[in-house]
């Protein structure tokens, strides 16, 4: 960039003053050389104040300043642009997007940068760049990162429906911790009310948010982006592509969330899909065959018993260590079940928790369901419903939810919670056209995790079915979001220097393999996995 | 004050140190040696940064632990290749630089959910292969900790409990301030620069006078004695500022060329830090020369005057060693210390904190009052009789 | 023109110059002649303004030369006794540089270079560093640096020592030009050959005093004896090496 043009400058500025003292060093015949020496010195000194006083191209943290320690974002850059609530009126309402830039650390970076789209929806994507930013350092190091909280996350006019003390209180003395509880709905159907003040909560669609995404690019000076998007992220970097495809250089979908994908629906039939990957995987474990028979009907038994007859149990609360009685109805254990599958790691308690459970024991499904509650923090649930109750909410019905939902365990109970709060919250308009899965050109990396719960990799590969310049890279092994797995960063971030993915050697990722099952409370059998390799010695 | 007769002093004075081979070596090695040095450094620092990257850990005895080993292979940029039979020794002869020894009970105390044990053989007083020690040292930790909040949660209890407290580290510096502390170096090369750069024309022109006994001729024109002084002092300077400015066309070419992106690093040295590092320690090229003059006036040939600048040269290290102890940077009050302001100032400069004007005006004319002091007491040196002809 | 009027300097102990006093008039050569240590150096020093005397006064064309010793050194070319050049320096670069020292500067001092180069025969070595250079063209352009701005009074510490006989006559050449031109010249030897040779009036100086003056006519009738040698070893009384201090 333009420090390769200042440092050239530089370079003259030297060579000069040098060949002018050289010059006059060689010469003592009259009349003196010293004007010519202090003209020369005096040159180089002006020189030197010229070079540093030239008038320079801003970057894109010349908009920004350096963000504060507390922030925990390390050496980033921090800036606000506002939008208008309402793009269209241009009036009314502003929304101050926080914007955290990560600096490319090379001396000539690359000129286009990565656009960092959080999931959720509803997770801010600023607030992930302390996390995130050690992991894409090898991005980092060639391109400016760059994390806008999208509007309604994050710091961006944030649209939290947070529960008070006194609500979350009462949320854990209903006992059943069911985000479908009649505490919840009141919870949320009060929030509504409360953004109102806030917000115009029809005005947070991906659309509309996308369309700020590209005041950001242009207030920050690039001319094409790069986006990574994860989960929801990359139904955003999709929507922006297709909105502002001249201004995208390459793209990188983690785990695909399409736009017509009618995001509740198909969770019971892909979290069944999980399941039954886990149940293979089992089986195919001569460690967990043995020690867990017949997982699969185990589970579903224990989940059908479950909704027949709700168990009254008395229990040590995993986290107060209060004890307490509860009663433990299907959608509790199911619902720890599915949040336990987007990590592999997590889920390789499942067949020990479900033999826990058979036996009277929830203590270990409580614990870890509290302790791997991906929607725990950070998520503006007002956003969330904004977005789904507007693009999926609509495509849904409960004829189709039953239908996907038979023969998974899951039931109806992911999607019906979303319909019910869809029922009361503000929903925007959404062009119809918007559910086309346009074809692009596009260079796009997907990645997808094998056993991923809720993305799986059919959702990808619907994509990359459709773009030409798409590579779809399953990643064995891994649950929701495999770009921190294994060589998957290594793999993206040269997909972003080339901004081919044809070329990309993919092979690496084979290596990924499911977490070893806990067999038991030690954990996996330390000597499982003897594999050849190690033999090899 | 007669300019025509200090120029052609400085002019007569510059063109014979310009054609004493020794100066231009003296100016010309400390150009390029310190570049040299720091480049040498920082590519050792970076390359070790990005060897913790893509590590190889040694392991004896991964028969005893394949789950650990699965869950280590499986870390970005990790191998696992077999270990020196006698570990100690491996790292003590530096063969390796880690290696992690398995227990041969292992797995029955992984099983039995007892702390089953593993040796990291390390050095710590070594500087090589301590990233990657630390990484690995870090995803021991990372599995331990996986394993153990499991077996929390396989037992009904949240993980969530076996921390009572989060620590969280607040980074107040900037990533410049960090890369400076890394940079320092630099100062302290420009600052040779200024003494190095013009001590053979400083010396030459008075102690060496003095040896020569061109001393008595020269004074014997009806030029006052400041001139003379304020002529020879000139032409140091002109070699001390040519000196440092190509110190620091090198060093920053150097650096543009470093792949200093693997310090994890941002530092970019645009025109704008260089001319303001340069306005940093420019006062030096003149007090250095003059602090050279006033002591080589004692010496009676340039010899004697040479092992004087041993004296001088360990008064740049000065700031170096109070920095260990006493932070230097962003201290406006030290500005108007000579030698030591410059080095501060450069610190701030290349830390990226804020250098006013004023900063830069403090020090530079601190050192324009130590510049007179001593082209003074030169001056006094010069005209005592014992001094022109006691050689 | 110089006059000097009870000149004093003691170093120490010693008294180098004790009460020293002659007339150097214009148009004429003036050999200040003495043993080692007799005190001419020094007494040159205090007249080229490098050395301050204890009292006593020194008249150079009228200008008091030890309250104001640059306005004294302007009036002055002196040769000291060693020749003291900058081995990377050309003869030209030395004469141009002492040229510019004294004020002089563009075609006028060219000019002047050229001439003295011209009068000393230094022509073909005249662009040459004088690292190089013999010690008889050293003393060459240790003379034409001392000379070029022309001054009325001209001061020289044993001109012709160590000095091979072209040099030497080179030497005395300039010496006999520059009383033509009815300049003051002064000059300090202990050889006696060349103060009779040159010079028109002696002054002998021993023990940092004045012991005669005069032509060496005079000297020799003042001492009663037949040759100037005889006359100087008579006047000061010569015995041995006298006490060796400081000047040199």
């Amino acid at each position: 960039m333009e420090s390769g043009v200042r440092a050239a400058r530089w370079d003259v500025a030297g060579g000069q003053s040098f060949h002018g003292t050289c010059y006059t060093a060689g010469m003592l015949r009259p009349p003196p050389g010293l004007p010519k020496l202090a003209a020369a010195f005096t040159l180089s000194l002006l020189c030197l104040a010229a070079v540093g006083c030239a008038p320079k191209k801003l970057t894109a943290i010349d908009h920004l300043k350096p963000c504060a320690a507390t922030d925990g974002f390390g050496d980033a850059y921090c800036g606000t642009y506002d939008v208008w609530e309402d793009r269209e009126a241009k009036s009314g309402r502003k929304i101050s997007l926080r914007i955290v830039v990560l600096p490319a650390l090379k001396q000539h970076p690359a000129p286009d940068p990565l656009f960092f789209l959080a999931g959720g929806p509803g997770q801010g994507a600023a607030s992930l760049a302390g996390a995130v930013k050690d992991a894409f350092r090898p991005v980092q190091t060639q391109r400016d990162i760059v994390f806008v909280d999208q509007r309604g996350t994050g710091k961006s006019n944030p649209l939290n429906c947070k529960p008070t003390d006194a609500e979350a209180k009462a949320e854990e003395d209903e006992e059943d911790q069911d985000s479908a509880s009649p505490v919840m709905l009141n919870r949320l159907r009060a929030c509504v009310d409360k953004l109102k003040d806030k917000a115009d909560l029809t005005k947070y669609t991906t659309t509309i948010a996308m369309d700020d995404l590209d005041d950001v690019r242009k207030f920050l000076g690039y001319d094409k982006i790069n986006l990574y998007g994860g989960s929801y992220g990359t139904r955003a970097a999709f929507v922006y592509a297709r909105q502002h495809a001249a201004n995208t250089r390459a793209v990188i979908l983690d785990g695909v969330a399409p736009t017509d994908m009618a995001l509740p629906l198909y969770m019971a039939r892909d979290g069944q899909r999980a399941i039954d990957l886990l149940v293979r995987d089992c089986e195919k474990d001569s460690g967990c065959a043995k020690r867990f028979p017949k997982l699969g009907e185990r589970i579903k038994a224990l989940i059908s018993g479950l909704a027949a007859h709700p168990r009254k149990i008395h229990y040590t609360n995993p986290r107060t260590g209060i004890e307490a009685d509860m009663d433990v109805r299907s959608a509790v254990v199911s619902g720890v079940l599915f949040s336990i599958l987007y990590s592999p790691t997590s889920a390789s308690l499942l067949p020990l928790l479900v033999e826990q459970a058979e036996k009277g024991n929830y203590g270990g499904l409580l614990s870890i369901g509290a302790a791997f509650d991906p929607t725990a923090e950070g998520m503006a649930m007002g956003m969330h419903f904004s977005v789904v109750c507007a693009e999926d909410a609509p495509r849904i019905n409960a004829d189709a939810i039953a239908k996907v939902a038979a023969g998974s365990v899951f039931g109806t109970d992911i999607a019906d919670l979303r319909l019910k709060v869809c029922q009361f919250w503000p929903k925007g308009k959404v062009d119809p056209a918007y559910y086309d899965t346009t074809p692009s050109d596009l260079p796009t990396l997907i990645l997808s995790g094998e056993l991923d719960p809720v993305t799986p990799p059919g959702w990808g590969q619907q994509v990359a079915d459709k773009w030409k310049n798409a590579r779809h890279v399953v990643v064995p092994g891994n649950g929701h979001g495999a770009i921190l797995t294994g060589c998957v960063l290594k793999l993206a971030s040269s997909f972003l220097d080339t901004a081919d993915a044809s070329k990309l050697d993919t092979g690496c990722v084979n290596k990924v393999k499911r977490a070893p099952f806990f067999l038991g409370p030690s954990g996996p059998d330390p000597m499982a996995g003897m594999t050849a390799k190690a033999d090899q010695k | 004050m007669n300019f025509t007769r200090i120029k052609a002093v400085a002019v007569k004075e510059f063109t014979d140190g310009f054609r004493d081979k020794r100066a231009i070596y003296t100016v010309l090695f400390s150009a390029v040696f310190g570049p040299l040095m720091i480049a040498f450094l920082l590519t050792q620092i970076a390359g070790q940064e990005k060897s913790a990257n893509d590590i190889k850990i040694p392991v004896v005895g991964r028969e005893y632990a394949p789950v650990l080993m699965n869950w280590l292979e499986q870390q970005p940029g990790v191998q696992i290749v077999a270990g020196p039979a006698d570990p100690e020794k491996a790292v003590t002869d530096r063969t390796v630089e880690y290696v992690l020894v398995v227990d041969k009970d292992f797995a029955k105390r992984f099983g039995e959910s007892r702390p089953a044990k593993v040796q990291l053989f390390g050095d710590s007083t070594r500087t090589q292969g301590r990233s990657a020690l630390r990484r690995v040292k870090n995803l021991l930790q990372a599995f331990s900790g996986q394993i153990g909040g499991m077996r929390l949660a396989a037992r009904g209890v949240s993980p969530a409990i076996a921390a009572a407290m989060k620590v969280e580290d607040v980074e107040v510096s900037s990533a410049r301030a960090r890369a400076a502390m890394i940079f320092n170096i630099i100062p302290m090369f420009l600052l040779l620069a200024a003494f190095t750069g013009g001590m053979q024309i400083a010396t030459d022109s008075t102690a060496g006078e003095r040896e020569r006994g061109s001393l008595e001729p020269l004074m014997l024109n009806p030029v006052p004695r400041w001139e003379l002084i304020t002529g020879k002092w000139l032409a140091a300077v002109a070699g001390s500022s040519a000196s440092m400015l190509l110190t620091l066309v090198i060093t920053s070419n150097v650096l543009l060329r470093l792949p200093l992106e693997d310090l994890g690093i941002r530092f970019q040295m645009g025109s704008q830090e260089m001319a303001a590092l340069m306005a940093a320690v420019i006062p030096m090229a003149l007090l250095g020369p003059a602090m050279i003059i006033y002591l080589a006036c004692f010496a009676k040939s340039y010899k004697e005057a040479q092992s004087y600048m041993g004296f001088l040269v360990s008064f740049v290290t000065i700031p170096g060693v109070l920095s260990t102890f006493y932070p230097v940077t962003n201290r406006p009050w030290l500005r108007p210390i000579p030698i030591i302001g410059q080095y501060s100032l450069s610190l701030d400069v290349l830390g990226g904190h804020d250098v006013s004007v004023w900063g830069l005006v403090a020090a530079a004319v601190s050192a324009v009052v130590c510049v007179g002091i001593l082209l003074r007491l030169a001056t006094g040196k010069l005209s005592d009789e014992k001094v022109v002809f006691g050689r | 023109m110089i006059q000097v009027r009870e000149l004093r300097k003691h170093f120490g102990a010693v008294k180098a110059v004790d009460g020293v006093s002659f007339d150097a008039p214009d148009g004429t050569v003036t050999a200040l002649l003495g043993p080692n240590g007799a005190g001419k150096t020094t007494t040159l020093r205090m007249i080229y303004g490098l050395m301050k005397p204890d009292s006593g006064s020194i008249d150079i064309d009228g200008v008091d030369a030890v309250a104001r010793p640059l306005d004294g050194q302007s009036r002055l070319g002196v040769l000291p006794d060693v020749s003291g050049l900058y081995p990377r320096l050309t003869a030209r670069e030395h004469i141009r540089y002492f040229g510019n020292l004294q004020g002089l500067k563009g075609a006028e001092l060219e000019r002047r270079i050229d001439k003295w180069i011209e009068i000393l025969d230094l022509s073909k070595v005249a662009d040459r560093r004088v690292g190089g250079f013999s010690h008889g063209e050293r003393t060459k352009v240790a003379i034409a640096r001392a000379l070029v701005h022309a001054p009325q009074n001209v001061l020289l510490d044993e001109p012709t020592n160590g000095l091979d006989v072209m040099s030497t006559r080179a030497v005395r050449e300039v010496i006999r030009h520059l009383k033509a031109e009815g300049r003051c010249v002064m000059f300090s030897s202990h050889v006696m050959q060349e103060v009779s040779a040159l010079s028109d009036r002696i002054v002998i100086i021993s023990s940092g005093r004045v012991i005669a003056e005069g032509t060496a006519p005079e000297l020799v009738a003042l001492s009663g004896k037949s040759t100037l040698e005889d006359a100087f070893v008579s006047l000061t009384g010569l015995q041995g090496p006298e006490e060796g201090s400081h000047s040199a």
